[in-house]
Formats: C-alpha cells, sequence, structure tokens
C-alpha cells in the first residue's frame, strides 16, 4: 500500500526545481539593482562630501593666503599651501592672479616631496575633482584657488562599499534560497498531504471514493480503447453497524483496517481496491477474461471477510454481500456500471447476504420498479392514493363480531394495485413508514370511532406496527392523537407488534411497550411462533393477544403438528392470561377446531376478506357472519 | 580696446614682472610696485566708519609714486572712488593715507605727531621710516620690497591693522 501511495504520489508531484530557479534569479536581479543604486547614490554622496570637503579648504586656505596673494608674497603663499598636506584627498593646490596666471603651486607627491611649483593643465583629469574659489578681500578680488583632488580615496570607499555590499547581496541570496526552498518544501509536503487526504480514505490506506471515480475512468477509458473487460465489485459489510455499536467505534475502525488487508491478500497487484465510506468498499478488476472469472475473485473475497475477527480479544462475526458488474455487458459508462453494480449488491443483500450476485437485467427493472415506488409513494399521502381494508375478528361460538384488524392499499395511478407485500418494506426503508403509519393509525382510530358512533356494538380495531415506528420516539404521541382526535376508548385500540420487532432491540421495545399499554392501548403479537420466541421475555412484555400465524392454521385439523402448535400456543396464551387470535382461516373445520380449542377469537375469508369501509359496513349489518 | 580695470591689471603686473627680471626702468618698476604695495597696505587697514565717499591718498615730497599714481587712480577701494593728490606742508586734511616721500625723512616725526588722531596711514619708503614713527615703513631689499609696521601709531591714528599684514611685515614695532 505504501509503495502504492509513494508511485501515486510521485505520478503527482509536479517538480518546482526550474519555478524555484527562476524565482531565485529574479531576487538576484532585484538585488543587484538595488545594490547598483545604492552604489551609485553611494558615489553620488562621497563625490558630495569630498566637493564640500574641497570647497571649505579652498574657503579657508583662500583666507589664509589673501595677504601673501596681494603682496605677490610667493613664499608665504607656499608655505601657507603646504598646510595642505594634512589632508590626503588633495593631490594639488594651485592659486592664480586675477589674470589667471600661477601664482603658487603645490603638487602632494606620493612620496611627500617638497612641494614643486609647476604649471598643470586646467582641465582635471578623469580620477581627479577640481574646486575652484575666488579670493577677495573686503570686496577686491585677489585671485583664485584651485585645489585638485584625487578620487582614488573615493574609488577605494566605492569599492569598500561594492564589496559589503555584494556580500550582503550574497548573504541575501542565501538567506532567501533558504527561506523560498524552506517555503517549497512545506507547500511540497501539504501538497503530498492533501493529495493523500484527496486520494487515500485515512483508517484503511486504501483509495477513497474520489480516486475510485477516476480510477474507475481510467478503467473504463483504457477498456475501450484496449477492447477488454472491467469487473467492478461493490462489498458492503452486512452487520457492521452492529460491531460498532456493541464494540465502538475504535473496534470497528480496527475491523475495517483488518477487512482492508484481508482483500489486499486475495487481490493481484494491477488490481484497485477503495473504501468508498462507511462499510463499503469497491474493487475494480481490469482484464478479465469473462464473468466467471470475477465471480471467482468476489467469492474469494466474500469468503475472507465472514472468517471471524479478533478484536480486543473479542471475537466478531461480520459477512458480506457483494454485487459484480461487468464493463462493456452491463453498462455503457462508469455512473452505470457503479449504478448496476449496487443493484446486484443490494440483490446479494436481499437474497440472505455473505453472498456474491452478478448484475442481471431484471434486477435493474426490479430497482426501477422500487425507484417508481418509492417516488409513487411520496405522493401517495398527497394524493389520497391510500386506502385502509378492514377484515372481521370474530368470536366464533358467540357468533359475534369482535373487532376488525386495519389493512393498508394502495392504488398506484400506473402500477394499479400494489400489495403492502411490496411496498412497506420500501416505506420503511425510505423512512415514510412514519407519516403513512400514522395516517393508518389516525384512520383506523376514526373508523372504529364511527362504527362505534353509529350505535352498533363497539368494536376493537387492531392496527400493524412497524419497527421504525416503535423505535420513533414521536410514536408514543402519533397514537394519544390518535385516540384524542377520535376519541375512540383506548382500550379499542389494538397494536400488532412482529416478534422479530421486540427481539431486535427488547430493552427499548420494553420501555415502548410498556409506555404504550399506560395509555390503555391493547398490544398483540402477531404472527406468533414463526420467530425466535424466547418465554421468558413473553412473560415480561405487557401483551394482551397472541397471534397465530396462519401458517399453522392451514390444514388445520389434518395436519396433526400444526394442530399441535396451535393448540400449544393457545395453552401457553391462557398460562400467560393472554387472548388468542388465530388468522387465515378459511374453513368450517378449522374454525370449528380452534374454537373447540380455545381460541378466543378467529379472523379469514371464512367470514369475509378484507373490505374497504363501506362494504364492511354492509357485510355488518347484514349479519351474516359466515361466508356461504 | 582694453578697459580701464584690464588696463591696471596688467600694469600692475608688468610692475610686478618687471620687479623679477629687470626688463623696465628700475625707477619706474619701483615707483609702481610702490603704489601697488601702498593700494594692499589700505586694502588690508581699516579706518573708522564714515568719512568723504572719496578715498583718497595724499603724496608729501617728492613724486615717488610716478606712473603708479595714475594706476592707483583708477582703482577703488572699500567701496570708494581713490584720489591721489600731491600736497604740501598742512594740507592733510582729508588724506585717509599719507605717502611720505623719502625725501623727507628728517620731517616724518613731526609730520606723524601733528597728524594724531587724524585717521591718516602714514606711508613712507625713507630707511628706518617706522621707527620714525610712520606706521608702515616701506623699503627695497634686493629684488623684494619689505616692510615695517609701527602698530602702536597705528593705534594711535585710530587704525586696525589686519593680522595678515602684520603677518607679511619683516617686523612689527609696538614701542611704547
Amino acid at each position: 500500500v505504501i509503495k502504492g501511495i509513494r508511485h501515486f504520489l510521485s505520478a503527482h508531484r509536479r517538480v518546482p526545481v526550474r519555478r524555484e530557479i527562476l524565482s531565485l534569479i529574479s531576487v538576484g536581479i532585484a538585488l543587484l539593482i538595488a545594490g547598483a543604486l545604492l552604489t551609485s547614490f553611494q558615489y553620488w554622496l562621497l563625490r558630495d562630501s569630498l566637493r564640500q570637503d574641497l570647497s571649505v579648504q579652498a574657503r579657508i586656505v583662500g583666507d589664509h593666503v589673501q595677504a601673501a596673494l596681494a603682496f605677490q608674497d610667493k613664499k608665504a603663499a607656499e608655505e601657507i599651501l603646504v598646510a595642505l598636506r594634512a589632508s590626503e584627498s588633495i593631490a594639488a593646490s594651485t592659486i592664480l592672479d586675477t589674470d589667471g596666471n600661477v601664482f603658487a603651486h603645490y603638487e602632494q607627491k606620493a612620496d611627500g616631496a617638497t612641494p614643486v611649483p609647476a604649471l598643470r593643465a586646467a582641465r582635471p583629469r578623469r580620477e581627479e575633482m577640481q574646486v575652484e574659489h575666488v579670493i577677495d578681500y573686503r570686496g577686491t578680488r585677489l585671485g583664485t584657488i584651485r585645489l585638485t583632488a584625487s578620487l582614488h580615496q573615493t574609488y577605494i570607499r566605492l569599492a569598500v562599499f561594492v564589496a559589503a555590499t555584494l556580500v550582503t547581496l550574497a548573504m541575501s541570496m542565501i538567506l532567501a534560497k533558504l527561506l523560498v526552498s524552506g517555503t517549497h518544501k512545506n507547500v511540497k509536503r501539504a501538497e503530498e498531504r492533501l493529495d493523500y487526504l484527496a486520494h487515500f480514505d485515512p483508517i484503511t490506506n486504501l483509495y477513497n471514493r474520489h480516486a475510485f471515480n477516476e480510477r474507475l475512468d481510467f478503467a473504463i477509458e483504457r477498456s475501450q480503447r484496449f477492447g477488454s473487460r472491467v469487473a467492478l465489485l461493490l462489498l458492503d459489510l452486512d452487520n457492521f453497524k452492529t460491531v460498532n455499536d456493541t464494540l465502538g467505534h475504535q473496534a470497528g475502525d480496527v475491523l475495517l483496517k483488518t477487512v482492508a488487508q484481508r482483500l489486499l491478500l486475495k487481490l493481484r497487484r494491477g488490481d484497485t481496491t477503495c473504501r468508498l465510506g462507511g462499510d463499503e468498499f469497491a474493487v475494480i478488476l481490469e482484464n478479465i477474461p469473462d464473468g466467471h472469472q470475477a465471480e471467482v475473485v468476489a467469492q474469494k473475497l466474500v469468503e475472507c471477510i465472514a472468517a471471524p475477527f479478533k478484536l480486543d480479544s473479542q471475537e466478531a462475526f461480520v459477512t458480506a454481500s457483494c454485487g459484480i458488474g461487468l464493463f462493456p455487458e452491463h453498462a455503457d459508462s462508469a455512473a452505470n456500471l457503479i449504478r448496476n453494480t449496487d443493484i446486484a449488491m443490494y440483490h446479494a443483500k436481499e437474497a440472505g447476504k455473505n453472498i456474491a450476485a452478478m448484475f442481471r437485467g431484471e434486477m435493474n427493472k426490479k430497482a426501477a420498479r422500487r425507484i417508481d415506488i418509492e417516488g409513487g409513494l411520496r405522493l401517495a399521502l398527497e394524493r389520497d392514493e391510500l386506502e385502509l381494508y378492514f377484515q372481521p375478528k370474530m368470536d366464533f361460538r358467540r357468533k359475534r363480531l369482535m373487532g376488525a384488524e386495519a389493512l393498508l392499499r394502495w392504488r398506484h395511478p400506473e402500477h394499479g394495485f400494489i400489495g403492502p407485500a411490496e411496498f412497506i418494506p420500501v416505506a420503511e426503508d425510505c423512512g415514510l413508514i412514519i407519516p403513512i403509519g400514522a395516517w393508518v393509525l389516525r384512520t383506523a382510530c376514526m373508523q372504529a370511532a364511527a362504527w362505534n358512533r353509529e350505535g352498533r356494538d363497539a368494536i376493537g380495531m387492531s392496527v400493524n406496527v412497524s419497527a421504525l415506528q416503535i423505535k420513533d420516539p414521536e410514536f408514543i404521541s402519533i397514537v394519544a392523537d390518535a385516540l384524542s382526535l377520535s376519541a375512540l376508548p383506548p382500550h379499542r385500540l389494538e397494536l400488532e407488534l412482529t416478534e422479530s420487532i421486540l427481539m431486535e432491540d427488547v430493552q427499548s421495545s420494553l420501555v415502548m411497550l410498556r409506555r404504550l399499554r399506560g395509555l390503555g392501548v391493547h398490544l398483540s403479537i402477531d404472527d406468533f411462533g414463526t420467530g425466535f420466541s424466547s418465554m421468558s421475555y413473553l412473560k415480561r412484555f405487557p401483551i394482551n393477544t397472541l397471534k397465530i400465524d396462519q401458517s399453522f392454521v392451514a390444514d388445520l385439523p389434518a395436519d396433526k403438528e400444526n394442530a399441535g402448535i396451535s393448540q400449544a400456543i393457545i395453552a401457553l396464551a391462557h398460562t400467560l392470561n393472554l387472548k388468542t387470535v388465530a388468522e387465515g382461516v378459511e374453513t368450517a373445520s378449522q374454525a370449528e377446531f380452534l374454537s373447540s380449542s380455545g381460541c378466543d377469537y378467529l379472523q379469514g375469508y371464512l367470514f369475509s376478506p378484507p373490505l374497504p369501509a363501506s362494504q364492511f359496513t354492509k357485510w355488518w349489518d347484514k349479519g351474516e357472519y359466515i361466508a356461504s | 580696446m582694453v578697459n580701464s580695470r584690464a588696463l591696471a591689471r596688467w600694469l600692475a603686473f608688468a610692475l610686478l614682472a618687471g620687479t623679477a627680471d629687470g626688463a623696465h626702468s628700475q625707477s619706474a618698476t619701483e615707483a609702481e610696485l610702490k603704489a601697488a604695495y601702498l593700494f594692499n597696505f589700505a586694502l588690508f587697514v581699516e579706518w573708522p566708519q564714515g568719512g568723504p565717499p572719496t578715498f583718497t591718498i595724499c603724496q608729501h615730497g617728492t613724486d615717488t609714486l610716478g606712473a603708479g599714481a595714475l594706476a592707483l587712480a583708477r582703482r577703488t577701494l572699500h567701496g570708494k572712488a581713490i584720489t591721489v593728490r600731491n600736497v604740501a606742508d598742512n594740507q592733510f586734511a582729508g588724506c585717509d593715507v599719507l605717502y611720505i616721500s623719502s625725501s623727507e625723512k628728517s620731517r616724518i616725526r613731526a609730520l606723524t605727531s601733528s597728524l594724531r588722531g587724524m585717521n591718516v596711514l602714514t606711508v613712507s619708503d625713507a630707511p628706518g621710516a617706522a621707527r620714525d614713527g610712520a606706521t608702515i615703513g616701506l623699503s627695497v631689499e634686493g629684488k623684494k620690497i619689505v616692510f615695517e609696521v609701527n602698530i602702536a601709531e597705528a593705534r594711535k591714528s585710530n587704525l586696525v591693522i589686519s593680522a595678515k599684514l602684520l603677518d607679511l611685515a619683516r617686523s612689527v614695532l609696538d614701542p611704547p
């Protein structure tokens, strides 16, 4: 994995060496220009101060030499000029009379020899500077003093300055380079980090969803170019949430890491393994010869995950469902391949988990219908497409109607009548079961209250409750609202729950059931005996009724086993002081057997199929309770 | 076409040069040189404020300045035009500088005494003139002109002599 990351990063790294050199060169040029400007300024300053020095000295010497000049005392003038020896910058000094003729001259020789009066060219040489000052006394012009200074000293000072500037520049450059390369290093490191975060899942070190999309696009591009085949495997852990909830997130992360390691062990070097998020993994297999090969790999992966996981000295069991999709067989694009493989994966989950399923065309239709149902269901409540049917619950011995079970029906504007077995799971998946369930409760309660108000015998109303509703903290108030809105006495409402719902989370179910009982509502366990009921819990749950599943009612009384089971359930219920209801009663002999066995109430086509409210009323009012 | 000032300069230079090479007649050169010196003495001496708008140089005795007097008359000093006069005894009023010829050597003391308090700079080329009471005494020494300054006389005449001039003097006398 590490090698893969390095490879990935080195491929993505843009070497910024040239950029660095360019920026250093530009910094260097800028510094050189600054240095040149500083040097010129310094040169100007040095010249100017030299000129000022010369000017001052010319003035001083001029003042001293006034009388000597006036009286043509050459000796005195030269003595005064000799004093300029102290100034090392002055190369020569000349005193001119008013006619411009040399009156006295002094030249500072390098060997410090005595002054040599000599005529000098009036024009200064290149490395010299001349300053002239008019000598006058009380308005009378006496002559001119001309000082000639060598720029030698100035040049030496300038050279020192340039050297210092260059050293400073060099040091600045080194500093700049260090800073720049330091910044570059940091930027590079940050880029690498960002690259890693952008393409890798930090928990498992596998590629993340973003990298997966890129890789899948590449794979499909290559497949299109070379006519090869790509297989996409989508793996979803079946019960990862349970591990996370019971052992904690850290254990969950360890589990994900272990899954990643197991997957990598089973795969070839060229395969791409990704974690798409949560408990979803994806594997891209390139150059797969046929679908069978992909199935073999998928099967291996599913099997390797099914082996027990050791987490914190505990053993955890996790399985995976795997969908397989092939390009180009199953899709014409990456997006479709992901969608169809996802459909195959859901199919694998529905087909019992811990298996791999290859995508098939009809899955797509099924999935499309499911999407259709989900879309339609969202509108069904608004469009009033839902309807309640009612099936009577009879006291067989007394030939009396005791209650009705409310059953939901949906008339889809395009697909026609859709059975609850199809749309209820969809409603549960997308959470629509909450508003739909509330509507069912309200409508059923109103109907029961309406019948009661019309002067008939008061009957009970049974409503089925799904797992999601029981988990909904608002459910208790939804029930209370339905009761208060309809003014139905609470004991007339019976909520039917499946035992699998209750067993899923016994503690919180117990709390909810007690609160519902607190409202006065009756509770019944639907499909009793079909799940893995625990007798001890049965005792603790505050229920009123057990419902005998129609699978036990079928073929009664001839089927001895079913007869025994129904009798046992009835006996158990009576021992626990519970009522019993048998559903799916279709024949008189079934009814006779159950009734004589002590079953309290019966429900089934023997009496009536589920009917819309108006027909139910008619059937009730007719009083012919047994179907002919 | 040479203007007067340039001519004066040329003359002064010719005179000075003449002292060196002796191309001109001795007397003419010396007279011009003395006139130039006289101008320079006056330049480095300060008179009390005020006085007439002209600067008057008077000559007493034989004409020592000669052509030099002409050159002097063309110049200005301390912002005043220079006039040169030959004066007889007791005609010294109005003189700023009195040049006493060596012909009057014996009368120097008397003359300077009579001029005390009149702000007159007395200059003479008589030998030992400064010792005799002239403020500045001139003498020719080889090819050069040297001078002595009697600072006490200057004080008595309310004149201030520049230290620069004193620096060039052969000697500075300050008799009690």
